[in-house]
């Protein structure tokens, strides 16, 4: 008789979902658009950035060192400048983000092998490009500074050694340091916290909106059987995404899978059921799609990229956000989808990890269960 | 006039009737960017290091002191394995590892190359990036020291190498406080929920009740209700910036420019959200389609408005993209505004940009309602 009921309930649901093309459309779409964003849209790495010089010594040597900038793949220089006036104007009304200022001394102390100062203003207004900018300029400047002192051994007939200490540096997991795949697999969660909840909450909260939840209440329907139904076809829904956004990693964004698949389907469908439970506690927070909406954005959404781990790394996290981001699931199952896909692990190596999406499981459950015995749909 | 005064009022009563939906708009203009202000802050310092020391000499202790010494690098332990490392490197514990093998002071002495192995974890580049080039800057000056030493002792006397010396000036935010930006971003990402998602709400909802059938057999024209359902957001956005600057205050982001340009430039913006949200509005038969449509727009204007990352990066396609996006001047006039003090003499572009799409959207919203009415 259970199943018959839920099954009923699921059949409705399911004609919702259908008769409503846009929402399914919408909904299945979503999780593949935000990890293009995520993918496309955070770059970090500069690309031809438009700087503006201001060589003061008009030399052969500062031309060169002007030609070495403009040639890395990473700056363009643009205006060239000739008072520092413009520098100032150029930074403020924001045309670039970097004025480079090369002093008249300085192809005198170049040829006099002396170390030599040069100015750099930048615009610290958006910090991390300023901190980008930096790191990027001063590797160009070692660079140079080592040929420098190349030529100055060579002409005073010295010989020694540049470079006593050499550092092999190597990176784990990721040879070749590619950004995406680092934020990819962080919009894996991103991606099912991310509306997931406000998909189910809405299932519920519209039914309460339009009254319709009435008639529920009057049939002999029991509550677990009704949320059963209710949920059971957004968790196929979600599994289909998944499979999506998998093979789009896996497929267009090259991503390695090391792990297993099994523990990684275990997971998600652990974070799925997490993801369902919460969006059904929003759903009795609420009577309007409204506020179940803006609720859900600050359960779901907002705490997808605040506590993720993946567009603040939650190593430099205060320990309070730290302690907060405990409350969402997110940053787990983050945790297993890099260890799984870019490191290959065995689960041992983040049992912490796996344990605490199973606790939270429970305990949303626990939660969600105490509600519904209490008739409080 | 009238008519659009008792519209617009109507819109007020709707809010002031849903006291939970306006506590959680003030949430998302306050709390929220409290929240984000301590957690988003990507400058990599203090990367926890294990460190294994096969040398064991005062040399390498030195080397190990200078690289816990800077703010980048902070002990996490010393290995007395390699299967350490790896250990603490695969539980995530250890984001860099620094191994100086038993032959580097012997190396040193003989004048060959002594190579001191660096382990990053590549899963997040740009932090594995930056720790290279924080060890490089290191190792520069290390070496430094050590050729300068070398060329005394061959009997030059000699107390420097040519080079060039990067004297950064950083305007505008001279401390390098990362929570200027983040709270700005913030307020921006607030801003567009507050715009969007009441503006599209609030028409379709009257279409989920059938109450837009009662207006349409009003005298009611169908841009006289657009508007109303334009301001209503619009104010209550304003609400919310108002508040935001509690959290301005309590991070103490000094606003060097004008506070009334910063509100003036927020109702622009609000205009050319709600000019979206309109158009959502118009567009969607129901509740969840409305829903799902803004928070589509919702995530797809913040990543390509350049707040994340700069938008020279992003290839041209995004970039174009960008130029459609009201955020993307939204947020170079607030920063403008807030961090290097301009006013509408150079912002004005910006405001146009965001009006023309604003205004562009909300006509097209209003001729499609127009034929909607008509029907």
């Amino acid at each position: 008789m259970t199943g018959k009921r839920i099954w009923t309930v699921m059949r409705a649901e399911f004609l919702h979902i259908i008769r409503d093309p846009i929402s399914l459309i919408i909904s299945l779409v979503m999780p593949l658009f935000m990890l293009f964003l995520v993918a496309y849209c955070m770059r970090f790495e500069f690309k031809e950035l438009p700087l503006g010089v201001l060589d003061m010594d008009k030399s052969v040597e500062s031309k060169n060192y002007i030609k070495i900038i403009d040639h890395t793949k990473y700056f363009d220089i643009k205006y060239y400048l000739t008072q520092y006036d413009q520098a100032e104007n150029l930074l403020v009304t924001g045309k670039t983000r970097c004025v480079i200022i090369i002093p008249p001394s300085f192809s005198r102390e170049v040829k006099e092998h002396r170390p030599t100062n040069i100015q750099t203003l930048v615009d610290a207004s958006d910090i991390n490009c300023a901190i980008f900018l930096n790191n990027y300029l001063s590797a160009i400047n070692a660079d140079y500074s080592i040929e420098m002192a190349t030529e100055f051994l060579k002409k005073s007939g010295l010989t020694v050694d540049l470079e006593p200490v050499v550092i092999s540096a190597r990176s784990w997991y990721n040879q070749s340091l590619r950004e995406f795949t680092y934020m990819v697999t962080g919009t894996f969660s991103q991606s099912i916290l991310g509306f997931v909840p406000i998909l189910c909450a809405l299932a519920i909260v519209r039914e309460k909106e339009s009254g319709s939840i009435q008639q529920i209440f009057a049939s002999p329907i029991q509550s677990y059987e009704y949320i059963a139904g209710k949920m059971s076809p957004y968790v196929i829904l979600l599994t289909v995404d998944f499979i999506l956004i998998i093979i789009f990693g896996l497929w267009w964004f090259d991503l390695p899978f090391r792990g297993s698949f099994i523990t990684l389907s275990i997971a998600t469908f652990l974070m799925v059921f997490a993801c369902v439970s919460i969006g059904f506690f929003i759903s009795t927070l609420t009577k309007s799609q409204l506020t179940a909406m803006l609720l859900g954005i600050i359960f779901t959404l907002m705490p997808s990229f605040i506590f993720a781990d993946t567009l603040c790394p939650l190593d430099y996290s205060p320990v309070g956000a730290r302690f907060a981001s405990c409350f969402f699931p997110g940053r787990f199952y983050t945790g297993i989808c890099r260890s799984e896909i870019l490191k290959g692990s065995n689960i041992l190596s983040y049992w912490e990890d796996a344990l605490s999406l199973v606790v939270y499981c429970i305990v949303i459950f626990s939660i969600c269960a105490l509600i519904v015995r209490k008739k409080k749909i | 006039m009238g008519r659009l005064l008792a519209l617009i009022k109507k819109e007020f009563i709707h809010f002031y009737r849903d006291p939970v939906a306006m506590c959680l708009i003030i949430y998302h203009f306050t709390l929220c960017i409290l929240l984000c202000g301590y957690c988003f802050l990507v400058d990599a310092k203090h990367l926890s290091t294990i460190v294994y020391d096969l040398n064991r000499t005062s040399t390498s202790r030195d080397l190990i002191q200078r690289f816990l010494s800077t703010e980048y690098f902070d002990l996490d332990s010393f290995a007395i394995s390699m299967a350490d490392v790896e250990k603490r490197m695969d539980r995530g514990k250890a984001k860099v590892a620094l191994i100086i093998p038993s032959e580097f002071t012997r190396n040193l002495a003989r004048g060959r190359p002594a190579i001191i192995q660096l382990i990053s974890d590549g899963t997040d580049a740009v932090q594995a990036g930056q720790a290279v080039g924080f060890v490089k800057r290191i190792i520069g000056t290390y070496n430094q020291e050590i050729i300068i030493e070398r060329l005394n002792k061959q009997g030059t006397a000699i107390s420097y190498l040519p080079g060039i010396n990067n004297r950064l000036r950083t305007l505008f935010n001279q401390e390098m406080e990362g929570v200027y930006y983040v709270v700005m971003f913030h307020i921006v990402v607030a801003g567009l929920i507050g715009g969007l998602i009441l503006s599209s709400t609030a028409l379709v909802r009257e279409k989920e009740r059938g109450t837009i059938d009662q207006l349409m057999v009003t005298p009611t024209r169908s841009w006289e209700l657009l508007i109303a359902k334009t301001v209503a957001p619009l104010v209550i956005a304003l609400i919310g910036t108002v508040f935001s600057f509690l959290v301005v205050f309590w991070f103490q982001v000094p606003c060097r420019g004008n506070p009334i340009t910063f509100f003036a430039f927020m109702g622009i913006f609000l205009i050319g959200i709600t000019g979206i949200g309109i158009c959502v509005g118009v567009i969607c038969k129901n509740m969840l389609q409305s829903i799902l449509l803004s928070v589509v727009i919702w995530l797809g204007s913040v990543f390509v408005a350049g707040v994340i990352a700069p938008l020279e990066n992003l290839s041209s396609f995004f970039q174009a993209l960008a130029k459609f996006n009201p955020p993307t001047y939204f947020n170079i006039a607030g920063n403008g505004i807030f961090q290097k003090g301009v006013g509408f003499s150079v912002l004005w572009p910006e405001a146009l940009k965001i009006l023309i799409i604003g205004l562009g959207l909300f006509s097209f919203g209003c001729f499609i309602a127009w034929r909607q009415f008509r029907q």
